[in-house]
């Protein structure tokens, strides 16, 4: 027996099997659609909650306050850096330098790209966003208060070191694999 | 909806399906078929027919499933782990038919020698599978050639 003779069985198979019952045409605009939102709306919201909360800092602790320390407008300062410093990473983050011309090959590299991308993000959090945060937190508490910020910055950046252990290294190695085992002829 | 897309896919229906049921954990099979399906429709406008209709097929529903892979594969593992540890355990029939020894090779490769495969059963040149996968011609064939020999080994009449 050769693989050829595998041929009449594969395409008895796809017809005896072309049971089309179960793909649903109905709704299928509405769901390209939402494939295309469902991308954008994690980083968004970061975005957004974080560009209102500086924007309001700014307002109600400066703009609207007579008298206010040098300290106070430092933390403002740091939680507005701390912002703007978390857009550009997020948004550089989804950036990908391949071109798809969609082959395996070119969609698992950007995967891989992405998936790289966003272990980078995750790894450095400390860096971008709670770094300027804790100068923001440190300026604008008083020292008795410390505690609660910084517990939990500690405990979210936990939180991104574990997921990008548990959910994106997995994904990874396996992608890389399949990358391989598409790529290396051995 | 265009009106031939859905005559279109309905008749590649269970090219699709097979596709899916490779990539998707079990259960899940049913969103990775919509989501191809979804796939299909966007870039159907773009497809001009200079390429014969399964190799666009293949093209996107690789693609789709690549995506795809990532939110699976936790799921894909266990199965294959415990899929594993069945498979080692004695069998008391011998699989004769062709749709079994069709079903058990596919079963035994990884995914991308499969989705090779099921491109070389549907008649995919070696340029054709070349312009699906983004590798050469050349690497089509001898990766071909390899699934040849490893088939003969594993069914020596």
């Amino acid at each position: 027996m050769n693989l050829d003779d595998l041929k009449a069985e594969w395409r008895h198979e796809m017809l005896r099997t072309n049971n089309t019952d179960e793909l649903r045409f109905e709704g299928l605009e509405g769901q390209v659609s939402e494939l295309r939102r469902s991308g954008r709306n994690a980083a968004f919201w970061m975005i957004f909650a974080s560009v209102c909360g500086s924007a309001l800092a700014v307002f109600f602790g400066w703009l609207t306050r007579d008298g206010v320390e040098w300290h106070e407008k430092l933390s403002i300062v740091a939680y507005v850096v701390g912002t703007v410093c978390m857009t550009f990473v997020l948004l550089r983050a989804r950036r990908i330098s391949r071109a798809d011309d969609w082959t395996l090959r070119s969609r698992l590299e950007m995967e891989i790209e992405r998936l790289e991308k966003q272990r980078h993000v995750w790894n450095t959090v400390a860096v971008w966003f709670f770094l300027p945060m804790s100068i923001a937190s440190l300026l604008a508490l008083p020292p008795r208060l410390y505690l609660l910020p910084f517990s939990l910055y500690a405990l979210a950046w936990w939180v991104c070191r574990a997921s990008t252990r548990k959910q994106i290294d997995p994904v990874l190695l396996r992608l890389r694999e399949l990358h391989r085992e598409l790529v290396e002829i051995r | 909806m265009l009106p031939d897309f859905e005559e279109l896919v309905r008749q590649h229906g269970a090219r699709i399906r097979r596709i899916a049921r490779r990539y998707a954990a079990a259960g899940q099979v049913d969103d990775l078929l919509q989501e191809i399906l979804v796939r299909l429709w966007r870039s159907y406008p773009s497809f001009r027919g200079e390429a014969r209709i399964e190799t666009w097929i293949y093209r996107v529903a690789l693609n789709t499933a690549m995506t795809y892979v990532r939110h699976s594969i936790r799921e894909r593992e266990t199965q294959a782990a415990i899929g594993a540890r069945s498979a080692s355990e004695p069998t008391i029939h011998a699989t004769t038919s062709m749709g079994d020894v069709l079903a058990s090779f596919l079963a035994a490769l990884g995914d991308v020698e499969a989705s090779m495969l099921m491109m070389y059963l549907d008649g995919l040149t070696a340029e054709e599978m070349s312009g699906v996968l983004g590798i050469s011609a050349n690497a089509v064939n001898v990766r071909i050639n390899r699934l040849k020999q490893k088939f003969s080994d594993m069914h020596i009449d």
